[in-house]
């Protein structure tokens, strides 16, 4: 009787699992040094403001959830019992809420993508032991593609407006005078005048890939979602800001779960 | 076969409840997007939102998880003097017109976040911010005073016009 060698069959709820933690983890510990003298800063300059409550306005209220998110993280990384995944999950998502909250740290879209990341966190791991393994990350690689769709919709919708298609906004910000090498590159070579126009090119390119890409990344094939995806937000940061790692991190995490999709046989 | 075992073993397990909400949540914010360029209100209320001068608090965090990265035509500028001198006429407007620049979102972080508040409040001195977002044709503007408020205790916000200069152009 011949047999045949087959490999070991491997988690792969595990390993989507991980992968996306090890996502957050990216997003919470990319930019530190920045988050550290960030710090530094709220506690040494505080701003009264009536408009949030006192809670939100506390620098050690912030710190102190930040490091609660990254020790949460770390033992969620490591875990495998299904319960404590949930809790520590839970405990995530509500840390990450307040931080997209507090006077600090409200405009960091690093804190919004990581939210929607926690979120299908925390559904996997509930799911985990309840859905089959086939159909959990079948349904995961598509939750992660649509949220991802989403986002970059509302980035292309925000762009909507003459500022934006005329690039004058993305001169300002990116062209004038951010020290960044594709922008400091363009400055050397360029006239001002020739930069503008650069300036408008640049503009418009990002505005027609956010809106193609959100209109229409969810409803491609899983792999090559995920590939897509992860090129598009991958190359988002080499393009205009290496700090975006922070923001896309955690997506490029969930992204991933549509590698591990196999086909039904 | 063993997909069909999968999918009559999938129909007798709980419903997805958390798949379902998590779409509906995706579903809910695609909406409000489509309809930030339809109905003014709903940019009107992200500008306020950018601006720290939503009605409430409450107001401005349920909309916390609405993406908005790059949103809206951004700008700041950051003044040593109030405008209410131009006002009077004690200051010529070109001696305190400083540069108006883009920021990429919630412009209010340019005093409230990281090293902006550190580059506009190290000073120790009074400062006034004006902040402006337009979106289509539709401009909000405020205008914010930080006051130190005593050594080594910070600055307190003062919001000088929240919404009164609200406008459609």
């Amino acid at each position: 009787v011949a047999t045949v060698a087959t490999a070991p069959a491997i988690d792969r709820i595990r390993w989507v699992h991980r992968i996306a933690i090890a996502g957050l983890l990216l997003s919470l510990l990319y930019k530190h040094r920045f988050f550290r003298s960030a710090a530094r800063m709220y506690v040494e300059i505080p701003i009264a403001d009536d408009f949030f409550p006192v809670f939100f306005q506390s620098a050690y209220t912030a710190i102190a959830i930040f490091i609660s998110i990254v020790i949460l993280c770390v033992i969620n990384f490591f875990m495998d019992n299904r319960r404590w995944q949930i809790a520590l999950s839970f405990g995530t998502l509500i840390g990450i809420s307040l931080l997209c909250l507090h006077q600090a740290t409200y405009n960091d879209a690093t804190f919004t993508t990581m939210w929607w990341s926690s979120l299908w966190g925390l559904w996997l791991v509930w799911r985990r032991g309840i859905d089959s393994e086939q159909v959990l990350v079948e349904k995961a690689a598509f939750l992660s593609r649509v949220i991802v769709s989403m986002i970059l919709f509302a980035g292309a919708v925000g762009k909507w407006t003459s500022e934006y298609w005329s690039g004058e906004v993305l001169h300002d910000i990116y062209f004038v005078d951010r020290n960044f090498w594709l922008f400091s590159e363009v400055r050397q070579r360029f006239t001002a005048d020739a930069i503008r126009e650069i300036a408008t090119t640049y503009s418009r390119f990002v505005i027609v890939t956010e809106t193609v890409a959100g209109v229409g990344l969810w409803c491609l094939p899983t792999r090559i979602a995920a590939t897509t995806g992860i090129v598009i937000l991958v190359s988002i940061a080499l393009m205009s800001n290496f700090l975006l790692f922070s923001v896309m991190g955690c997506l490029l995490g969930i992204l991933a779960s549509g590698w591990f999709v196999t086909r039904r046989s | 076969m063993d997909s069909d075992v999968d999918r009559s073993d999938d129909q007798q397990r709980s419903a997805d409840w958390g798949y379902r909400i998590l779409l509906a949540l995706v579903v809910a914010v695609s909406m409000w997007m489509i309809a930030t360029p339809l109905i003014p209100k709903v940019a009107g209320t992200t500008m306020r939102r950018f601006h720290l001068n939503s009605s409430s608090f409450l107001t401005w965090a349920w909309q916390f998880p609405i993406p908005a990265m790059y949103n809206f035509a951004n700008r700041y500028q950051i003044r040593r003097v109030p405008s209410s001198l131009v006002a009077d006429g004690l200051l010529s407007e070109f001696a305190v017109t400083p540069t108006w620049r883009y920021a990429n979102h919630f412009p209010t972080r340019v005093f409230t976040f990281g090293d902006g508040r550190y580059k506009v409040l190290r000073s120790g001195q009074s400062v006034w911010v004006d902040v402006e977002s337009s979106y289509r044709g539709q401009t909000i503007r405020s205008e914010f005073e930080l006051s130190p408020n005593g050594a080594g205790q910070g600055y307190r916000l003062i919001r000088v016009a929240p919404e009164d200069r609200s406008e459609s152009r």
